[in-house]
């Protein structure tokens, strides 16, 4: 399980300059303490960031990549995350340059293994996630729970049996071969009363129909078949008058067909029409459709409680009622969900349209052959030609202009062409009926070329039957395997995911009662609730309950969410033996704090933890209740010019006071410090007394208030010194240091900074050891010499009692 | 520090694809679509419907 020995930022988020965290050999936890925005939380990002590619908090709000820079960076500069690991081979750092590109420097097949691993593993917790997973819907849950058991491919899995399951239903190929089967059927019942589930019965039906023709063989095969309806057709006399008679019977009947369809058709057309007009008429509602989602995101953060106070997610304008603004966002996403169901509809509509307008244009196509094939009606063929043609030219209009809301100019004339085609079509069918009484034949021939059409009608609708038969029985067997597969697979996710919460929730459950013991919760688990969701249900008085949400205060919801990661911290880090929990205390209260820290030292012990808190109070614990032999104390400070940095002794605000004026950087607050960090030094050896102040504004002493204290404690215990001029210029020293901090852009020269830190020198040498860099203390006060000394005594000052 | 062991998500599909096609139920040409693009680590909507799509043709042919 690696661990981290140093990590290193630089340039990146809230870190300027160089800042190392050392854990040491022995990779010690660390707690880190700093104000609100003192980029504390900088350290949490960089882990993230280097883990996991993305910073989920930045992510969130659409800051990405090119919020990790620190802003001050110049273009050629790397922003950079460097961590040192207790196994060496893992080190190594991130980089991200101006271009936005980013680089890990460790490029080894190890490497890259580890980091896949650590994917799938929880080494960050904030305050802002930890009741993220809580305030969930139960599929969410689910969901959430499969990407931290690292399930994701479960999840990915079974959503692609499920599209792909809609996808071959819906499938046209299927649908025509649906539609085609019920038109051979339909024709099939209509001549014969049945319809042949096989060849038995397509060959007993097609006997019956011989049956009165005494033929010499037996329809029993394909080959009888075609044998019997060359003998009907041998009997027949006139051929030719035959299958001009055929013909025309097939012409009149396709004419009445197509009269039906072209009346569907228009009532199809005049069904969508006036909707469609209606719709874009209204085109801004339609339009205001794609603001559903923007106004279901807001309305679930108000929900959730997601947003400041009294101010509108939506325009950032002050709002003084957020829950009239929530009730106004839910009405406005019913009407809005009304609108788009009534648009879907009409899509369904469309889509049924846009294929009868082809279907009755090719239609039309066949109808006109034969019309023209038999010579008749001039006027009908013309008829014919116009419909189809504008039949399909009407279909692809309107599938092309539907999405872009247009309107569909060549419906205005639909009634036109169908009021033209609909006489025309009854004076041809007229015309044909005309014809074959003209083709007088005799009853039995009558009867032959009967059986030999119905032989072929037979046969045609059979044959076809059958082919759309094997084509809906392939996309059936594949729709049904994919059904058994896909509700099989929900089985096993559903197990294997609640296994797993079984696991997890006996560990939740622990850490919870832990934080909350003898309180009114207890048997905390994570089951599956539903066809696919998870929730938490936990008994409540003795109560059986969910979800937490019902019951349980801000607090306990929080505590909850702790013991969640931990739990998956426990179950699921394989490769890595630390993590970061960042300010996730805030809410809770001092008894539970204690516990928290109690229950990290009994059950994380082997772990080490990054604590990072922006509450003094309870830094003061973490630093009395951690065992100090494993534990590090850091406190932090950020400045727009330095960045982040931990909060430095004299020594390396010199050296960083020296780098900075190398690069041509203002160093008048690094300066400032510097004297405040150095009066420190010398009022606590000396001790010196200041007013009282609470916690952490004790430490917030500026320059002036220090130098006048020292100066006065000076000015009584140690006249030697008190005439030194370096008390007066000190005093311009604090007023220029000031100035230069607080205005970057003042016009404090090189040599003032000189001067100040010739100045500084001074003052540091009249208390400073050279040999021990120890500052003369009162600790080591001798009564007799009535001196002051360093720890090793090479340096003193008189001091009287 | 003990570990539960648990199975991973691949570990449990591989595991579900072999049950599957154990089960004669369940139609040859899709599963063995299914367990083909799994195991070339390319299984996707896309490349599923695209594989059934053949198996069809295919279908419609041999039968």
């Amino acid at each position: 399980m690696a661990k981290l020995r140093k990590v290193e930022l630089k340039g990146f988020r809230g870190s300027r300059f160089p800042f190392p965290i050392d854990l040491g050999k022995d990779c010690r936890s660390i707690a880190i303490f700093g104000d609100n925005a003192s980029g504390k939380s900088t350290v949490t990002d960089a882990v993230e960031w280097f883990f996991y590619d993305r910073v989920v908090h930045l992510w969130r709000e659409d800051c990405k990549e090119d919020a990790l820079r620190h802003i001050a960076l110049a273009p050629n500069e790397l922003a950079e995350v460097l961590l040192e690991f207790d196994h060496a081979t893992l080190s190594g750092s991130k980089t991200i340059d101006a271009g936005l590109n980013r680089a890990h420097s460790n490029k080894s097949p190890e490497f890259a293994t580890y980091l896949e691993q650590s994917l799938a593993e929880r080494l960050v917790l904030r305050n802002a996630y930890l009741q993220d997973f809580i305030l969930k819907t139960k599929s969410e849950k689910r969901d959430e729970i499969a990407r931290i058991i690292g399930y994701d491919s479960i999840m990915s899995f079974r959503e692609t049996i499920q599209r792909v399951l809609t996808w071959v239903r819906g499938e046209e190929a299927y649908a025509a071969a649906r539609e085609g089967l019920e038109r051979c059927r339909g024709r099939l019942l209509k001549k014969f009363s049945k319809v042949p589930r096989n060849n038995a019965e397509y060959f007993e039906i097609a006997t019956e129909l011989v049956a009165r023709f005494k033929l010499p063989k037996k329809i029993a095969d394909g080959k009888s078949y075609e044998e019997c309806l060359g003998a009907l057709k041998a009997r027949i006399t006139d051929p030719k008058k035959g299958e001009k008679l055929g013909g025309l019977n097939s012409l009149k009947t396709g004419l009445d067909e197509f009269k039906t369809s072209v009346m569907q058709t228009d009532k199809l057309v005049q069904e969508f029409m006036p909707s469609y007009k209606a719709v874009i008429r209204n085109i801004d509602k339609l339009r205001s459709i794609d603001l559903v989602a923007f106004l279901s995101k807001g309305k679930d953060l108000i929900e959730k409680g997601r947003v400041e106070k009294e101010k509108c997610p939506f325009c950032l304008k002050p709002i003084p009622d957020m829950a009239h603004l929530l009730e106004e966002v839910t009405k406005r996403i019913e009407q809005l969900d009304a609108a788009q169901k009534e648009h879907e509809t009409l899509r369904t509509n469309k889509d049924s349209l846009v294929k009868k307008l082809r279907a009755v244009s090719v239609e039309g196509t066949d109808r006109y052959k034969q019309v023209t094939g038999f010579g008749i009606a001039n006027e009908l063929g013309e008829r014919l030609e116009k419909y189809k043609a504008y039949t399909s030219s009407l279909a692809d209009t309107i599938a092309r202009r539907f999405d872009g809301f247009q309107d569909v100019e060549e419906a205005k004339n639909h009634e036109k062409h169908v009021t033209e085609l609909l006489p025309a079509i009854q004076a041809g069918g007229a015309q044909a009926e005309q014809l074959i009484k003209t083709l007088a034949v005799t009853a039995e021939e009558e009867a032959l070329m009967q059986a030999r059409d119905d032989l072929i009608l037979l046969r045609e609708n059979f044959t076809e039957a059958q082919h759309f038969t094997k084509i809906k029985a392939v996309f059936e067997t594949q729709i049904r395997s994919l059904s058994t597969i896909l509700d099989q697979f929900i089985k096993v996710q559903n197990t294997v995911i609640q296994d797993m919460l079984d696991v997890m929730s006996d560990d939740i459950s622990d850490y919870y009662l832990y934080l909350h013991p003898n309180e009114e919760v207890d048997k905390i688990r994570l089951h599956i609730i539903g066809e696919q969701g998870v929730e938490f249900i936990y008994s409540f008085h003795g109560k059986q309950v969910h979800p937490p949400l019902k019951y349980l205060s801000e607090s306990h919801l929080n505590s909850l969410g702790i013991a969640l990661f931990l739990a998956s911290v426990k179950l699921l880090n394989k490769g890595n033996g630390f993590f970061v929990l960042d300010d996730v205390v805030t809410s809770f209260d001092i008894n539970h704090r204690l516990r928290l820290l109690r229950l990290l030292q009994e059950k994380f012990s082997e772990y080490q933890i990054i604590l990072l808190t922006h509450e003094s109070f309870w830094f003061e614990m973490i630093k009395k209740d951690m065992p100090a032999a494993s534990w590090l104390f850091f406190e932090v400070d950020w400045s727009y010019d330095r960045g982040i940095e931990i909060k430095r002794a004299v020594k390396d605000l010199k050296e960083l006071i020296e780098v900075k004026r190398k690069q041509g950087l203002n160093v008048g607050n690094d300066v400032r410090k510097l004297m405040e960090v150095l009066l420190k030094e010398v009022a606590f050896g000396l001790g010196v007394k200041l007013p009282f102040r609470f916690n952490e504004t004790n430490e917030r002493r500026d320059a002036g208030e220090l130098l006048s204290e020292v100066r006065g404690t000076v000015n009584r215990k140690s006249p030697a010194i008190k005439e030194d001029p370096v008390w007066q210029r000190l005093q311009t020293c604090s007023l220029i240091a000031s100035v230069a901090s607080h205005d970057p852009g003042a016009e404090v020269g090189k040599g003032d900074i000189d001067t100040i830190l010739a100045d500084l020198g001074r003052l540091e040498a009249l208390f400073l050891c050279n040999g021990c860099k120890g500052y003369v203390s009162l600790k080591k006060y001798s009564q007799k010499d009535k001196k002051v000394y360093c720890s090793c005594a090479k340096k003193d000052l008189d001091w009287k009692d | 520090m003990a570990k539960k062991h648990i199975k991973s998500g691949p570990q449990i599909i591989e595991e579900f694809l072999a049950t599957m096609e154990a089960d004669t139920s369940i139609d040859r040409n899709t599963i063995t679509a299914i367990g083909g693009l799994w195991k070339q680590n390319k299984l996707n909507a896309n490349r599923l419907q695209q594989e059934l799509y053949q198996a069809r043709q295919v279908s419609f042919k041999d039968g």
